[in-house]
């Protein structure tokens, strides 16, 4: 389609010959930095990682490759694990959806029509993503208390009226879902509005004079132009979702370190649990491989599925 | 690109392999003779005291730098708060100031820092601030930091501490650190409450429990107490002896949670809460605040020693800052009938711990000496362990307007009342079990805590061996 | 679209008014109602995330009672907040201010070669015919997805090999080759170079370089963006690895400083009665978070710049 807006037509002949002669070398100049670094700061100390899983640790250090399986048999045989794999999981099958419907829906909404409210919108949706750590336990100490929070109208008909009726073991994971949105969904939103204004006017104009609606345009025009993004958003989402730490801790702290969450709360928890007590590091590498290897059986399910890697280039 | 993966993970492998030939570390025991110059704590008075004398360091083998130091520089790390007691000590000593360089940390994530110095053998530091359930994780085998302090102190400075203040420290035999301060528990009461509804101060929990019958009775609208967070549960549950998170060595722990101790006094914790005298609200919570403190219902309130000075407070910072003057009555907590004295449960309090890498022993033993006992603690924000500098403490604690009496003699008196059966120790995170088993059921849900403490027990037994810890479950508490 | 905003000329509020109606009844056809169905939701969504940031920037202005005392949006006094800001100056010889040196130097170096490293590598894995280049995606991919929690010992066992723990590079160099920017570049330009356009400049004579040069660079005008404010704000972020791979005092970063700050006065925390002695109450820790978001929320409004050029049909009308 775009192919239409591009005008110039001429110089057929001398394409061929130099895009061989120069396909070759560039590409892998641009690709160079970046493989270096990730072989040095990434795929490096994640195989050494994968040696520690198979490693023993004593006093904290490792003799390496002597474990075998063991790491595994215990780590996967915790009494906490399952119950953490439990935990994780049901974060996951609401924060995932929730995320990516409220973000897209979001960003399609914001887009629908071009105002000056948009960019003061994105703005307030950003930040809070920006605010970390004991700051945001700060505010949540606040937040979730009905008598103390901006909010406390919406939770006092609940009958409820101290922290602690909010948090509850029940409540947790809500309560998680909701500071993952309060935290991310501003960034994806801005993401989404920026594909948004990437996509060619034409496109979008030519749907408009064949009588798309704002709403038809929204949901059959663009959502479908910005799906790689989405799927970018839905793999990260997922594998963030998957190694959630940061909320639990974060209620932890702003319980006043008498929360009903466990420091063994989530998958990641554990490993940093088990890994802090015994000095085994062994132990939280085979959680996190398999934390990855979920993760990537999800995103091969995804990327074959959409045919992801599929460029106009190349397969 | 696949062979490029291959190489990699080849050269991983090859590099493992040669350090795991390299890493196996060869431990020896090392005795070493030394001048030692020591501070001591006389009448309030310091006095250096250098003595020739025989020290084996037996407790700390390899990889303690031999022969030591004395000029070595030492890092030590605090919190913020303590920046200011080091600042006072280079004031103090400023001929030794320029060896001491120091930095504040996160002690919650230090133990896990430790793992990483442990394995590229550097960067520990030579003193920490933190509270003993960090020492004891920092002394067991996979992080194996602290030293042992009992070659470097004088017996006259550890007699010097509130009885059972060390106890906490005190593992298999060695001194791990000196206590800066303690959070025992005491009762709190309103003088004019008190005096307007005739109660006198309870000495035993029957006489607690028959005030808390009489105010149910007479429908008088007042409570004697709180039970909202692990907290304030714990201070009912050590009074009684209750052997939750009994430490007995390094890696045994005592945990019996339907002991008879501990049913009788979740027993009386329902009663009360029944008969609506015990709040079922964290005490710092503003919600508490608004219902009990600020409409002057709060008559007794058994928390930490610290909530004089700062929660009640009486300044615009303290949480409770409407107390009036001369209104905070202060006693000894009530006994058990079986009971020759009141115990309760730490609410905080934090120690000072040496490295086993240091250099320089002799600088960081002495400057934990005077950390824990010297000039700094003497306007500390806490009450300090040591006796004598607890003693300098109180002349500025009593001059607040707030309390109705000179409150030194409860301060001192519950000191030395902490049980040492109760041990909170990292390795052993027993409070989210408490919440989610005690608490959160209690308060949210109307049970009982009697019926709780069978799952509590469930769910305290296997906290164990992922922390290296043998729990055994059928044992009564010590007698301390 | 065309810009209502003609430079100079003094609208009245009807006039502006007409012009906003005008506007977005060109812009996207909907109507009245839905449009005001659009904005309420939309408000309704930023009250729920501004609320709690109007909160925190108006916390500095109250002590720790009035912060429970008075209504949750209450303004306290200027006086309390300039104290507030003198008491944190004042803070251990102003280490503060260092913190946010050291954060600002970390992050902006790090960024720099982040953008550097990440738009090529991107753009070679979406537009040029290399070799392993599905190999390179599943890898970014996979890294994408290790917890942190786990590379930290290796990480940390490398740098010290290569003597670079406790100083900035430990920070700089592992975020300089992050793989998340790497896999939003590859959508990106997989979705804005399709495969006409691409035809079409090398009809026009365009080699691989100009290629990249002439419009892949110019293209990124909105990638920079997004990367930008993404990756400024994992990076000013980072608080694991900063804590473990950094822990001398003058080196921290302002996020890691805080955290220990915080920590170690018990400010924010109710049942910590040290916080009185150090000066460092709530007030001064909101401070404390006002001045650290402030920093993501410039480079975030900087980079909406970027963001909202239309970056295709720019390129494709030159």
């Amino acid at each position: 389609m775009t192919a239409n807006s591009v005008a110039s037509t001429s110089g057929v002949q001398t394409a061929a010959g130099q895009r061989k002669k120069f396909k070759l070398n560039l590409g892998y100049i641009l690709i160079l930095p970046y493989t270096v670094g990730m072989l040095l700061f990434g795929v490096g100390p994640s195989l050494y990682a994968l040696v520690f899983s198979f490693s023993k640790f004593e006093g904290g250090k490792p003799q390496y490759l002597r474990a075998g399986f063991s790491n595994f048999v215990t780590a996967y045989t915790d009494y906490r694990f399952i119950p953490a794999l439990k935990n994780v999981l049901s974060f996951v099958a609401l924060t995932v959806p929730i995320g990516v419907f409220g973000a897209v829906f979001l960003a399609l909404l914001m887009h629908a029509t071009r105002d000056r409210l948009n960019k003061f919108l994105r703005t307030i949706y950003f930040l809070p993503g920006a605010v970390t750590g004991s700051v945001l336990v700060l505010i949540f100490i606040f937040l979730l208390d009905p008598m103390i929070s901006p909010f406390g109208f919406l939770m006092r008909p609940f009958g409820w009226e101290a922290q602690q009726d909010v948090i509850t073991r029940r409540t947790v994971v809500y309560v998680f879902v909701l500071i993952r949105f309060f935290s991310s969904a501003g960034g994806w939103i801005a993401i989404f509005y920026g594909a948004l204004n990437g996509l060619s006017k034409e496109i979008l104009e030519a749907a408009q004079i064949d009588g798309c609606n704002a709403w038809q345009l929204a949901w059959y025009v663009k959502r479908p132009l910005i799906s790689s993004y989405v799927i970018y958003m839905l793999i990260t989402m997922f594998t963030q979702s998957m190694q959630i730490v940061v909320e639990p801790s974060l209620i932890a702290s702003a319980t006043y370190g008498d929360s009903p969450v466990t420091p063994y709360w989530s998958l990641n928890q554990l490993a940093s649990n088990l890994q802090t007590l015994g000095g085994n590091f062994g132990l939280s590498a085979t959680i996190a491989l398999l934390q990855v290897v979920m993760c990537a059986v999800a995103a091969i399910l995804v990327i074959t599925k959409t045919d992801y890697y599929k460029t106009d280039v190349r397969n | 690109m696949k062979r490029v993966f291959w190489a990699v993970g080849a050269l991983m492998l090859v590099l493992a392999a040669v350090l795991a030939a390299c890493a196996t570390p060869t431990p020896e025991v090392i005795t070493v003779v030394e001048t030692v110059e020591k501070v001591v704590e006389k009448e309030g008075e310091k006095v250096t005291v250098v003595e020739t004398q025989e020290v084996v360091v037996t407790a700390t083998p390899e990889p303690t730098v031999s022969p030591y130091d004395e000029e070595a520089p030492i890092e030590v790390w605090v919190d913020s708060t303590r920046l200011e007691a080091m600042d006072l000590w280079a004031e103090l000593h400023p001929e030794k100031a320029a060896l001491v360089n120091v930095s504040q940390y996160d002690r919650g994530q230090f133990p896990n820092q430790v793992l990483f110095f442990n394995n590229v053998g550097e960067g520990w530091p030579d003193v920490i601030f933190a509270e003993p359930r960090y020492v004891s994780q920092l002394a067991d085998a996979a992080h194996n930091f602290v030293g042992d302090l009992s070659p470097w102190v004088s017996q006259e400075v550890i007699d010097g501490f509130a009885p059972g203040a060390l106890d906490p420290c005190i593992i298999d035999g060695k001194l791990y650190c000196l206590r800066n301060d303690l959070a025992q528990g005491i009762i709190y009461y309103n003088i004019p409450l008190m005096e307007e509804y005739g109660y006198e101060v309870p000495t035993t929990w029957d006489e607690y429990v028959a005030i808390g019958e009489d105010i149910a009775e007479n429908g008088h609208d007042l409570i004697i107490g709180a039970m909202g967070d692990v907290w304030s549960l714990q201070m009912y549950l050590a009074a009684s002896e209750c052997p939750i998170t009994e430490r007995r060595t390094l890696t045994q722990f005592c945990v019996n949670a339907t002991h008879d101790n501990c049913v009788r006094a979740a027993e009386m914790v329902d009663y009360l809460i029944e008969l609506g005298v015990l709040a079922t609200l964290r005490p710092l919570d503003p919600a508490f605040v608004e219902q009990y403190v600020a409409t002057d219902k709060m008559l007794m309130l058994y928390e930490a020693s610290w909530f004089g000075e700062y929660i009640f407070g009486g300044t615009e910072d303290s949480m409770y800052y409407k107390s009036a003057e001369g209104q905070l009555g202060m006693a000894v907590p009530p006994k058990w009938d079986d009971q020759e004295h009141p115990w309760s449960a730490p609410h905080g309090g934090a120690a000072w711990a040496m490295s086993r890498h240091t250099k320089n022993p002799q600088l960081a033993s002495e400057l934990i000496v005077w950390l824990a006992t010297g000039e700094y603690q003497y306007t500390a924000p806490t009450q300090p362990a040591y006796v004598p500098a607890a003693e300098k403490w109180a002349e500025t604690v009593s001059g607040n307007p707030l309390y109705g009496f000179d409150p030194w003699p409860i301060y001192n008196e519950t000191a030395g009342y902490l049980w040492p059966g109760w041990v909170p120790d990292e390795r052993f995170p027993y409070r989210p079990e408490v919440t989610n088993n005690l608490v959160n059921p209690v308060v949210n849900e109307g049970a009982k805590l009697v019926d709780q403490l069978e799952p509590l027990q469930e769910a305290l037994v296997p906290l164990g061996p992922p922390g290296g810890l043998e729990i055994i479950t059928d044992c009564d508490p010590l007698d301390y | 679209m065309q810009s209502v905003r003609v430079a100079g000329q003094e609208r009245s509020l009807m006039a502006s008014i007409r012009s906003w109606y005008r506007e977005w009844r060109r812009g996207s056809g909907i109507g009245p109602v839905a449009y005001v169905i659009r904005v309420l939701i939309l408000v309704i969504v930023a009250i729920f995330f501004g609320v709690p940031l109007i909160w925190l920037f108006l916390a500095p202005t109250k002590s720790n009672a009035q912060l429970i005392e008075l209504q949750p949006l209450a303004f306290g006094s200027l006086e309390y907040a300039y104290g507030a800001f003198q008491r944190l100056m004042a803070y251990n010889n102003g280490i503060v201010k260092r913190w946010f040196f050291n954060s600002v130097w970390y992050v902006g170096t790090a960024m720099v070669i982040n953008l550097a490293v990440t738009v090529p590598a991107g753009y070679a894995l979406a537009i040029a015919d290399i070799k392993g280049r599905k190999a390179l995606l599943w890898a970014t991919l996979i890294l994408m997805m290790t917890p942190v929690n786990a590379l930290v010992l290796p990480m940390f066992m490398e740098l010290h090999t290569l003597g670079l723990t406790n100083s900035a590079w430990a920070l700089i160099l592992p975020s300089s080759f992050a793989p998340f920017g790497v896999y939003l570049t590859f959508v990106y330009y997989k979705t804005v170079m399709p495969r006409d356009l691409i035809d079409a400049a090398k009809v026009d004579g365009c080699n691989e370089w100009q290629l990249f040069w002439n419009i892949g660079l110019p293209l990124a005008a909105s990638l920079v963006g997004m990367l930008t404010f993404s990756r400024f704000r994992a990076m000013w972020n980072n608080f694991f690895m900063a804590n473990t791979l950094i822990w001398s005092d003058p080196l921290r970063t302002l996020p890691v400083g805080v955290g220990v700050l915080i920590s170690g006065t018990g400010a924010i925390l109710p049942d910590n009665p040290w916080s009185q002695r150090s000066g460092i109450r709530r007030a001064e820790a909101a401070l404390l978070g006002v001045i650290t978001v402030l920093p993501v929320a410039l480079v975030f409004l900087f980079s909406q710049r970027l963001l909202v050029r239309s970056a295709t049909s720019g390129a494709l009308k030159e």
